[in-house]
Protein backbone atom coordinates (compact mmCIF):
# COMPACT_ATOMS: atom_id res chain seq x y z
CA UNK A 1 0.00 0.00 0.00
CA UNK A 2 2.77 2.36 0.93
CA UNK A 3 4.51 1.53 -2.31
CA UNK A 4 1.37 2.42 -4.19
CA UNK A 5 1.23 5.81 -2.54
CA UNK A 6 4.90 6.35 -3.26
CA UNK A 7 4.29 5.47 -6.88
CA UNK A 8 1.33 7.84 -7.03
CA UNK A 9 3.44 10.56 -5.45
CA UNK A 10 6.17 10.00 -8.01
CA UNK A 11 3.72 10.55 -10.84
CA UNK A 12 1.71 13.25 -9.09
CA UNK A 13 2.42 15.89 -11.75
CA UNK A 14 1.20 13.63 -14.48
CA UNK A 15 -1.86 12.63 -12.47
CA UNK A 16 -2.76 16.24 -11.73
CA UNK A 17 -2.28 17.01 -15.41
CA UNK A 18 -4.67 14.23 -16.41
CA UNK A 19 -7.26 15.20 -13.79
CA UNK A 20 -7.20 18.87 -14.80
CA UNK A 21 -7.54 17.99 -18.49
CA UNK A 22 -10.49 15.73 -17.66
CA UNK A 23 -12.15 18.55 -15.76
CA UNK A 24 -11.64 20.79 -18.80
CA UNK A 25 -13.14 18.22 -21.15
CA UNK A 26 -16.07 17.73 -18.80
CA UNK A 27 -16.66 21.49 -18.76
CA UNK A 28 -16.48 21.66 -22.56
CA UNK A 29 -18.81 18.73 -23.15
CA UNK A 30 -21.30 19.72 -20.47
CA UNK A 31 -21.21 23.44 -21.10
CA UNK A 32 -24.91 23.62 -21.89
CA UNK A 33 -25.68 22.41 -18.40
CA UNK A 34 -23.43 24.97 -16.79
CA UNK A 35 -24.86 27.94 -18.64
CA UNK A 36 -27.25 28.48 -15.79
CA UNK A 37 -24.28 28.87 -13.45
CA UNK A 38 -24.05 32.63 -13.58
CA UNK A 39 -20.35 33.06 -12.88
CA UNK A 40 -19.16 30.77 -15.66
CA UNK A 41 -20.26 32.97 -18.54
CA UNK A 42 -19.94 36.49 -19.86
CA UNK A 43 -23.09 37.78 -18.16
CA UNK A 44 -21.15 37.53 -14.90
CA UNK A 45 -20.88 40.92 -13.21
CA UNK A 46 -17.12 41.38 -13.38
CA UNK A 47 -16.94 40.37 -17.03
CA UNK A 48 -20.00 42.40 -17.92
CA UNK A 49 -18.64 45.49 -16.22
CA UNK A 50 -15.29 45.21 -18.01
CA UNK A 51 -17.03 44.72 -21.35
CA UNK A 52 -19.36 47.65 -20.78
CA UNK A 53 -16.36 49.89 -19.98
CA UNK A 54 -14.53 48.87 -23.15
CA UNK A 55 -17.81 49.19 -25.05
CA UNK A 56 -18.21 52.74 -23.79
CA UNK A 57 -14.73 53.61 -25.05
CA UNK A 58 -15.34 51.96 -28.41
CA UNK A 59 -18.58 53.93 -28.73
CA UNK A 60 -16.64 57.11 -29.43
CA UNK A 61 -15.05 55.59 -32.49
CA UNK A 62 -18.25 54.32 -34.08
CA UNK A 63 -20.83 56.87 -32.94
CA UNK A 64 -21.02 58.63 -36.29
CA UNK A 65 -21.74 55.58 -38.41
CA UNK A 66 -24.14 54.23 -35.78
CA UNK A 67 -26.06 57.51 -35.75
CA UNK A 68 -26.45 57.35 -39.50
CA UNK A 69 -27.65 53.78 -39.24
CA UNK A 70 -30.17 54.67 -36.57
CA UNK A 71 -31.48 57.58 -38.65
CA UNK A 72 -31.92 55.18 -41.54
CA UNK A 73 -33.69 52.60 -39.38
CA UNK A 74 -35.91 55.34 -38.02
CA UNK A 75 -36.99 56.58 -41.43
CA UNK A 76 -37.68 53.00 -42.47
CA UNK A 77 -39.85 52.44 -39.41
CA UNK A 78 -41.60 55.77 -39.92
CA UNK A 79 -42.50 54.76 -43.48
CA UNK A 80 -43.78 51.42 -42.27
CA UNK A 81 -45.78 53.11 -39.53
CA UNK A 82 -47.36 55.52 -42.00
CA UNK A 83 -48.46 52.77 -44.34
CA UNK A 84 -49.75 50.67 -41.44
CA UNK A 85 -51.63 53.68 -40.08
CA UNK A 86 -53.34 54.16 -43.43
CA UNK A 87 -54.35 50.49 -43.61
CA UNK A 88 -55.48 50.61 -40.01
CA UNK A 89 -57.63 53.71 -40.59
CA UNK A 90 -59.21 52.16 -43.64
CA UNK A 91 -59.98 48.94 -41.75
CA UNK A 92 -61.39 50.83 -38.81
CA UNK A 93 -63.73 52.85 -41.02
CA UNK A 94 -64.80 49.73 -42.83
CA UNK A 95 -65.54 47.84 -39.64
CA UNK A 96 -67.40 50.82 -38.22
CA UNK A 97 -69.59 50.82 -41.29
CA UNK A 98 -70.16 47.09 -40.93
CA UNK A 99 -71.08 47.30 -37.23
CA UNK A 100 -73.44 50.10 -38.06
CA UNK A 101 -75.09 47.90 -40.66
CA UNK A 102 -75.25 44.99 -38.24
CA UNK A 103 -76.69 47.07 -35.43
CA UNK A 104 -79.43 48.39 -37.67
CA UNK A 105 -80.25 44.80 -38.59
CA UNK A 106 -79.99 43.41 -35.07
CA UNK A 107 -80.85 45.72 -32.25
CA UNK A 108 -79.53 43.34 -29.61
CA UNK A 109 -75.95 43.48 -30.85
CA UNK A 110 -73.62 45.03 -28.35
CA UNK A 111 -72.75 48.62 -28.89
CA UNK A 112 -69.14 47.89 -28.18
CA UNK A 113 -66.87 48.22 -31.16
CA UNK A 114 -65.55 44.78 -32.24
CA UNK A 115 -62.05 46.13 -32.84
CA UNK A 116 -61.85 47.45 -29.29
CA UNK A 117 -61.32 43.91 -28.18
CA UNK A 118 -58.10 43.68 -30.18
CA UNK A 119 -56.93 47.09 -29.12
CA UNK A 120 -57.08 46.18 -25.44
CA UNK A 121 -56.20 42.50 -25.74
CA UNK A 122 -52.57 42.08 -24.77
CA UNK A 123 -52.54 38.30 -24.73
CA UNK A 124 -50.37 38.06 -27.83
CA UNK A 125 -48.48 41.28 -27.60
CA UNK A 126 -44.71 41.47 -27.72
CA UNK A 127 -42.60 43.82 -25.74
CA UNK A 128 -39.26 44.89 -27.16
CA UNK A 129 -36.47 45.70 -24.70
CA UNK A 130 -33.69 47.69 -26.37
CA UNK A 131 -30.14 46.69 -25.43
CA UNK A 132 -26.60 47.41 -26.53
CA UNK A 133 -24.13 44.73 -27.61
CA UNK A 134 -21.02 45.08 -25.45
CA UNK A 135 -19.22 41.95 -26.61
CA UNK A 136 -19.56 40.06 -29.83
CA UNK A 137 -17.79 37.23 -31.62
CA UNK A 138 -18.31 35.90 -35.13
CA UNK A 139 -15.13 33.96 -35.84
CA UNK A 140 -15.75 30.82 -33.79
CA UNK A 141 -17.99 27.81 -34.26
CA UNK A 142 -19.99 28.80 -31.23
CA UNK A 143 -20.50 32.52 -31.09
CA UNK A 144 -22.00 34.49 -28.23
CA UNK A 145 -22.95 38.09 -27.56
CA UNK A 146 -23.07 39.96 -24.28
CA UNK A 147 -25.78 42.60 -23.78
CA UNK A 148 -25.80 45.49 -21.32
CA UNK A 149 -29.27 44.66 -19.96
CA UNK A 150 -30.21 41.85 -17.60
CA UNK A 151 -32.94 40.48 -15.40
CA UNK A 152 -33.40 43.91 -13.78
CA UNK A 153 -34.70 45.13 -17.13
CA UNK A 154 -37.06 42.18 -17.54
CA UNK A 155 -34.79 39.97 -19.64
CA UNK A 156 -34.98 36.26 -19.00
CA UNK A 157 -33.46 33.06 -20.35
CA UNK A 158 -34.89 31.78 -23.68
CA UNK A 159 -36.05 35.16 -24.94
CA UNK A 160 -35.41 35.93 -28.59
CA UNK A 161 -33.07 38.72 -29.69
CA UNK A 162 -33.59 40.63 -32.93
CA UNK A 163 -32.23 43.78 -34.54
CA UNK A 164 -33.62 46.16 -37.13
CA UNK A 165 -32.36 43.92 -39.95
CA UNK A 166 -33.46 40.54 -38.64
CA UNK A 167 -32.93 37.69 -36.20
CA UNK A 168 -29.88 37.75 -33.88
CA UNK A 169 -30.17 34.89 -31.37
CA UNK A 170 -31.50 33.66 -28.06
CA UNK A 171 -30.73 34.61 -24.45
CA UNK A 172 -29.06 31.69 -22.67
CA UNK A 173 -27.86 33.22 -19.41
CA UNK A 174 -28.75 36.32 -17.49
CA UNK A 175 -27.49 38.20 -14.44
CA UNK A 176 -28.79 41.36 -12.79
CA UNK A 177 -27.59 43.77 -15.45
CA UNK A 178 -26.06 41.64 -18.22
CA UNK A 179 -27.20 38.89 -20.54
CA UNK A 180 -25.39 36.29 -22.63
CA UNK A 181 -26.91 35.56 -26.03
CA UNK A 182 -26.34 32.49 -28.16
CA UNK A 183 -25.92 33.95 -31.62
CA UNK A 184 -27.58 32.57 -34.74
CA UNK A 185 -23.96 31.88 -35.70
CA UNK A 186 -23.73 28.91 -33.34
CA UNK A 187 -23.64 25.21 -34.17
CA UNK A 188 -26.55 24.41 -31.86
CA UNK A 189 -28.89 27.22 -32.92
CA UNK A 190 -31.94 26.14 -34.87
CA UNK A 191 -34.65 28.63 -35.81
CA UNK A 192 -38.12 27.63 -36.91
CA UNK A 193 -38.64 29.51 -40.17
CA UNK A 194 -41.06 29.99 -42.98
CA UNK A 195 -40.45 30.14 -46.70
CA UNK A 196 -43.62 31.24 -48.48
CA UNK A 197 -45.72 29.60 -45.77
CA UNK A 198 -43.72 26.36 -45.67
CA UNK A 199 -42.32 25.41 -42.31
CA UNK A 200 -38.56 24.84 -42.25
CA UNK A 201 -35.52 25.19 -40.02
CA UNK A 202 -32.60 27.58 -40.31
CA UNK A 203 -29.21 26.58 -38.92
CA UNK A 204 -25.67 27.83 -39.38
CA UNK A 205 -22.58 26.09 -40.69
CA UNK A 206 -19.19 27.60 -39.78
CA UNK A 207 -17.53 29.92 -40.71
CA UNK A 208 -19.31 32.12 -43.22
CA UNK A 209 -20.80 35.05 -41.32
CA UNK A 210 -23.26 35.91 -44.08
CA UNK A 211 -24.67 32.50 -44.96
CA UNK A 212 -26.82 29.87 -43.23
CA UNK A 213 -28.62 26.70 -44.32
CA UNK A 214 -32.35 26.06 -44.57
CA UNK A 215 -33.65 22.53 -43.97
CA UNK A 216 -36.99 20.88 -44.53
CA UNK A 217 -38.26 22.50 -47.72
CA UNK A 218 -39.81 19.73 -49.80
CA UNK A 219 -38.79 19.19 -53.39
CA UNK A 220 -42.17 19.70 -55.02
CA UNK A 221 -41.96 23.43 -54.34
CA UNK A 222 -40.52 25.81 -56.88
CA UNK A 223 -37.92 27.92 -55.12
CA UNK A 224 -36.78 31.15 -56.68
CA UNK A 225 -33.63 33.05 -55.80
CA UNK A 226 -33.94 35.94 -53.36
CA UNK A 227 -37.15 34.64 -51.83
CA UNK A 228 -37.74 35.90 -48.31
CA UNK A 229 -37.30 33.66 -45.25
CA UNK A 230 -38.89 34.75 -41.97
CA UNK A 231 -39.46 33.33 -38.50
CA UNK A 232 -42.51 31.10 -38.22
CA UNK A 233 -43.73 32.21 -34.81
CA UNK A 234 -44.42 28.57 -33.94
CA UNK A 235 -41.97 28.49 -31.10
CA UNK A 236 -42.35 31.08 -28.42
CA UNK A 237 -38.92 32.66 -28.89
CA UNK A 238 -39.53 34.93 -31.89
CA UNK A 239 -42.67 36.66 -33.10
CA UNK A 240 -43.94 35.68 -36.53
CA UNK A 241 -42.52 37.32 -39.60
CA UNK A 242 -39.13 38.55 -38.37
CA UNK A 243 -36.75 38.54 -41.31
CA UNK A 244 -34.01 35.88 -41.33
CA UNK A 245 -32.67 36.24 -44.85
CA UNK A 246 -33.11 35.51 -48.54
CA UNK A 247 -32.59 32.39 -50.62
CA UNK A 248 -29.08 32.54 -52.06
CA UNK A 249 -29.02 29.22 -53.86
CA UNK A 250 -31.42 26.27 -53.83
CA UNK A 251 -29.90 22.94 -54.77
CA UNK A 252 -31.80 19.74 -55.38
CA UNK A 253 -29.99 16.42 -55.24
CA UNK A 254 -31.72 13.62 -57.11
CA UNK A 255 -31.98 11.21 -54.16
CA UNK A 256 -33.11 13.70 -51.51
CA UNK A 257 -36.66 14.64 -50.67
CA UNK A 258 -35.65 18.06 -49.43
CA UNK A 259 -33.90 21.05 -50.90
CA UNK A 260 -30.42 22.06 -49.82
CA UNK A 261 -30.83 25.83 -49.52
CA UNK A 262 -28.19 28.48 -48.83
CA UNK A 263 -29.56 31.55 -47.09
CA UNK A 264 -28.07 35.03 -47.23
CA UNK A 265 -28.57 36.31 -43.68
CA UNK A 266 -30.13 39.76 -43.45
CA UNK A 267 -28.42 40.59 -40.14
CA UNK A 268 -24.83 41.81 -40.35
CA UNK A 269 -23.39 40.15 -37.24
CA UNK A 270 -20.06 41.92 -37.56
CA UNK A 271 -21.55 45.36 -36.98
CA UNK A 272 -24.28 44.54 -34.46
CA UNK A 273 -24.83 47.39 -32.03
CA UNK A 274 -28.45 47.93 -30.99
CA UNK A 275 -30.59 44.85 -30.52
CA UNK A 276 -34.06 44.21 -29.11
CA UNK A 277 -34.92 41.44 -26.70
CA UNK A 278 -38.36 40.05 -27.44
CA UNK A 279 -40.56 39.54 -24.42
CA UNK A 280 -43.74 37.65 -25.17
CA UNK A 281 -46.29 38.47 -22.54
CA UNK A 282 -48.18 35.21 -22.45
CA UNK A 283 -45.25 32.97 -23.19
CA UNK A 284 -45.53 30.97 -19.98
CA UNK A 285 -49.11 30.15 -20.73
CA UNK A 286 -48.32 28.90 -24.21
CA UNK A 287 -45.43 26.79 -22.93
CA UNK A 288 -47.54 25.30 -20.14
CA UNK A 289 -50.28 24.46 -22.56
CA UNK A 290 -47.83 22.80 -24.94
CA UNK A 291 -46.22 20.88 -22.09
CA UNK A 292 -49.63 19.70 -20.92
CA UNK A 293 -50.55 18.53 -24.39
CA UNK A 294 -47.23 16.74 -24.77
CA UNK A 295 -47.70 15.12 -21.39
CA UNK A 296 -51.00 13.53 -22.31
CA UNK B 1 11.86 37.95 -1.64
CA UNK B 2 9.36 35.14 -2.16
CA UNK B 3 6.42 37.51 -1.74
CA UNK B 4 7.93 40.00 -4.11
CA UNK B 5 8.19 37.27 -6.76
CA UNK B 6 4.55 36.28 -6.33
CA UNK B 7 3.45 39.91 -6.48
CA UNK B 8 5.34 40.54 -9.70
CA UNK B 9 3.73 37.42 -11.23
CA UNK B 10 0.28 38.66 -10.20
CA UNK B 11 1.04 41.99 -11.85
CA UNK B 12 2.22 40.12 -14.94
CA UNK B 13 -1.01 38.14 -15.03
CA UNK B 14 -3.24 41.20 -14.70
CA UNK B 15 -1.18 43.05 -17.31
CA UNK B 16 -1.24 40.33 -19.97
CA UNK B 17 -4.86 39.35 -19.30
CA UNK B 18 -5.90 43.00 -19.59
CA UNK B 19 -3.97 43.51 -22.84
CA UNK B 20 -5.56 40.35 -24.20
CA UNK B 21 -9.14 41.13 -23.21
CA UNK B 22 -9.12 44.87 -23.87
CA UNK B 23 -6.99 45.16 -26.99
CA UNK B 24 -5.51 42.12 -28.73
CA UNK B 25 -8.67 40.03 -28.76
CA UNK B 26 -10.32 42.65 -30.95
CA UNK B 27 -7.52 42.56 -33.51
CA UNK B 28 -7.63 39.28 -35.45
CA UNK B 29 -5.79 39.39 -38.78
CA UNK B 30 -7.67 38.27 -41.91
CA UNK B 31 -9.90 35.96 -39.82
CA UNK B 32 -6.99 33.50 -39.55
CA UNK B 33 -4.46 34.86 -37.09
CA UNK B 34 -5.60 35.45 -33.50
CA UNK B 35 -3.39 36.95 -30.84
CA UNK B 36 -3.58 35.08 -27.52
CA UNK B 37 -1.15 37.32 -25.72
CA UNK B 38 -2.29 36.18 -22.27
CA UNK B 39 -0.26 32.99 -22.87
CA UNK B 40 2.86 35.14 -22.41
CA UNK B 41 2.16 35.07 -18.68
CA UNK B 42 2.47 31.26 -18.62
CA UNK B 43 5.50 31.20 -20.89
CA UNK B 44 7.35 33.76 -18.79
CA UNK B 45 6.74 32.07 -15.41
CA UNK B 46 9.98 31.53 -13.48
CA UNK B 47 11.83 28.35 -14.40
CA UNK B 48 11.90 27.12 -10.82
CA UNK B 49 8.12 27.19 -10.37
CA UNK B 50 6.87 23.94 -8.84
CA UNK B 51 5.31 21.79 -11.55
CA UNK B 52 2.11 21.16 -9.62
CA UNK B 53 1.65 24.85 -8.95
CA UNK B 54 2.32 25.57 -12.60
CA UNK B 55 -0.44 23.19 -13.68
CA UNK B 56 -2.96 24.88 -11.40
CA UNK B 57 -1.83 28.33 -12.54
CA UNK B 58 -2.36 27.21 -16.14
CA UNK B 59 -5.82 25.85 -15.34
CA UNK B 60 -6.85 29.02 -13.52
CA UNK B 61 -5.56 31.34 -16.22
CA UNK B 62 -7.30 29.43 -18.98
CA UNK B 63 -10.56 29.29 -17.07
CA UNK B 64 -10.43 33.02 -16.36
CA UNK B 65 -10.04 33.83 -20.06
CA UNK B 66 -12.73 31.28 -20.97
CA UNK B 67 -15.32 33.03 -18.83
CA UNK B 68 -14.94 36.15 -20.95
CA UNK B 69 -15.63 34.39 -24.21
CA UNK B 70 -18.22 31.79 -23.16
CA UNK B 71 -15.84 29.02 -24.20
CA UNK B 72 -15.60 27.26 -20.83
CA UNK B 73 -12.82 24.67 -20.73
CA UNK B 74 -11.25 25.30 -24.13
CA UNK B 75 -8.54 27.76 -23.14
CA UNK B 76 -8.13 25.95 -19.82
CA UNK B 77 -7.37 22.63 -21.54
CA UNK B 78 -4.80 24.25 -23.83
CA UNK B 79 -3.15 26.10 -20.92
CA UNK B 80 -2.88 22.99 -18.72
CA UNK B 81 -1.23 21.14 -21.60
CA UNK B 82 1.18 24.04 -22.08
CA UNK B 83 2.02 24.13 -18.37
CA UNK B 84 2.66 20.38 -18.41
CA UNK B 85 4.96 20.45 -21.45
CA UNK B 86 6.86 23.64 -20.62
CA UNK B 87 9.46 22.14 -18.21
CA UNK B 88 10.32 19.45 -20.79
CA UNK B 89 10.76 22.06 -23.51
CA UNK B 90 13.03 24.09 -21.24
CA UNK B 91 15.05 20.97 -20.40
CA UNK B 92 15.33 19.98 -24.04
CA UNK B 93 16.31 23.40 -25.32
CA UNK B 94 18.77 24.24 -22.58
CA UNK B 95 20.60 20.92 -22.89
CA UNK B 96 24.15 22.27 -23.24
CA UNK B 97 24.20 25.60 -21.46
CA UNK B 98 22.28 24.98 -18.29
CA UNK B 99 19.79 27.44 -16.90
CA UNK B 100 20.50 26.93 -13.25
CA UNK B 101 21.59 30.50 -12.81
CA UNK B 102 18.69 31.88 -14.78
CA UNK B 103 15.35 31.92 -13.01
CA UNK B 104 13.69 34.48 -15.21
CA UNK B 105 12.87 33.83 -18.83
CA UNK B 106 13.22 36.90 -21.02
CA UNK B 107 14.88 37.81 -24.29
CA UNK B 108 17.60 39.68 -22.40
CA UNK B 109 18.49 36.58 -20.38
CA UNK B 110 18.19 33.88 -23.00
CA UNK B 111 18.87 35.59 -26.30
CA UNK B 112 16.33 36.07 -29.06
CA UNK B 113 17.05 32.85 -30.93
CA UNK B 114 16.45 30.64 -27.91
CA UNK B 115 13.37 32.61 -26.96
CA UNK B 116 11.99 32.41 -30.50
CA UNK B 117 12.22 28.61 -30.60
CA UNK B 118 11.05 28.16 -27.00
CA UNK B 119 8.04 30.49 -27.16
CA UNK B 120 7.25 29.56 -30.76
CA UNK B 121 6.98 25.83 -30.08
CA UNK B 122 4.90 26.31 -26.92
CA UNK B 123 2.58 28.79 -28.61
CA UNK B 124 2.07 26.51 -31.59
CA UNK B 125 1.19 23.64 -29.27
CA UNK B 126 -1.20 25.80 -27.25
CA UNK B 127 -2.94 27.20 -30.34
CA UNK B 128 -3.13 23.80 -32.01
CA UNK B 129 -4.97 22.32 -29.01
CA UNK B 130 -7.16 25.42 -28.79
CA UNK B 131 -8.27 25.33 -32.42
CA UNK B 132 -8.67 21.54 -32.47
CA UNK B 133 -11.04 21.63 -29.52
CA UNK B 134 -12.82 24.72 -30.84
CA UNK B 135 -13.59 23.13 -34.21
CA UNK B 136 -15.59 20.01 -33.64
CA UNK B 137 -16.04 18.94 -37.26
CA UNK B 138 -13.21 17.13 -38.99
CA UNK B 139 -13.57 19.03 -42.26
CA UNK B 140 -11.76 21.99 -40.70
CA UNK B 141 -8.64 20.13 -39.48
CA UNK B 142 -6.42 21.65 -42.14
CA UNK B 143 -7.80 25.12 -41.58
CA UNK B 144 -7.19 24.82 -37.82
CA UNK B 145 -3.56 23.87 -38.40
CA UNK B 146 -3.15 26.89 -40.65
CA UNK B 147 -4.89 29.07 -38.08
CA UNK B 148 -2.70 27.71 -35.27
CA UNK B 149 0.48 28.37 -37.26
CA UNK B 150 -0.32 31.96 -38.18
CA UNK B 151 -1.79 32.71 -34.75
CA UNK B 152 1.37 31.40 -33.08
CA UNK B 153 3.47 33.65 -35.32
CA UNK B 154 1.25 36.64 -34.60
CA UNK B 155 1.28 36.03 -30.83
CA UNK B 156 5.03 35.43 -30.83
CA UNK B 157 5.78 38.72 -32.59
CA UNK B 158 3.47 40.58 -30.21
CA UNK B 159 5.08 38.96 -27.16
CA UNK B 160 8.58 39.86 -28.39
CA UNK B 161 7.49 43.47 -28.98
CA UNK B 162 6.05 43.62 -25.46
CA UNK B 163 9.24 42.06 -24.06
CA UNK B 164 11.30 44.90 -25.50
CA UNK B 165 8.79 47.52 -24.39
CA UNK B 166 8.68 46.25 -20.80
CA UNK B 167 12.41 45.54 -20.62
CA UNK B 168 13.35 49.10 -21.50
CA UNK B 169 11.01 50.21 -18.78
CA UNK B 170 12.76 48.14 -16.11
CA UNK B 171 16.16 49.26 -17.29
CA UNK B 172 15.19 52.89 -16.96
CA UNK B 173 14.18 52.42 -13.35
Amino acid sequence: MQKLFLLLYKFKTFLIFVVLELICLLLIVQYNKYQSVAFLNSSNRLVGTIFSITGNIEDYFILKSKNEQIAQDYSLLQNKLDSLQKINDALYLQSQELTHQVSTLDSTASSKHPLDKFLTDTSLSFQYIPAKVINNSVLHERNYLTLNKGSNDGIDVDMGVICADGVVGKVIAVSGSFATVQSLLHLDTKISSKLRGNLSTTHWVPYDVHTAKLDGVERHLKIRDRELITTSGYNSVFPEGIKIGEVKKAMLESDKSHYNIDVTLSTDFKTLYFVYVVKKNKKEEQLNLEAQRNGK
Amino acid sequence: MENKGVLSQVINFVLYAAIHILVMNKLPLYNTAFCYIYVAFLILLPVNTSRTVELFIGFGTGLFIDIFYDSIGINAAACVALAFVRPYVIQLLSGKHSFEGVSRISIQETGIQWFFIYAGSLLFLHHLILFFIDTSSSQFIFSSIVKAFFSALYTLVTIIIFQYLLATNTQRR
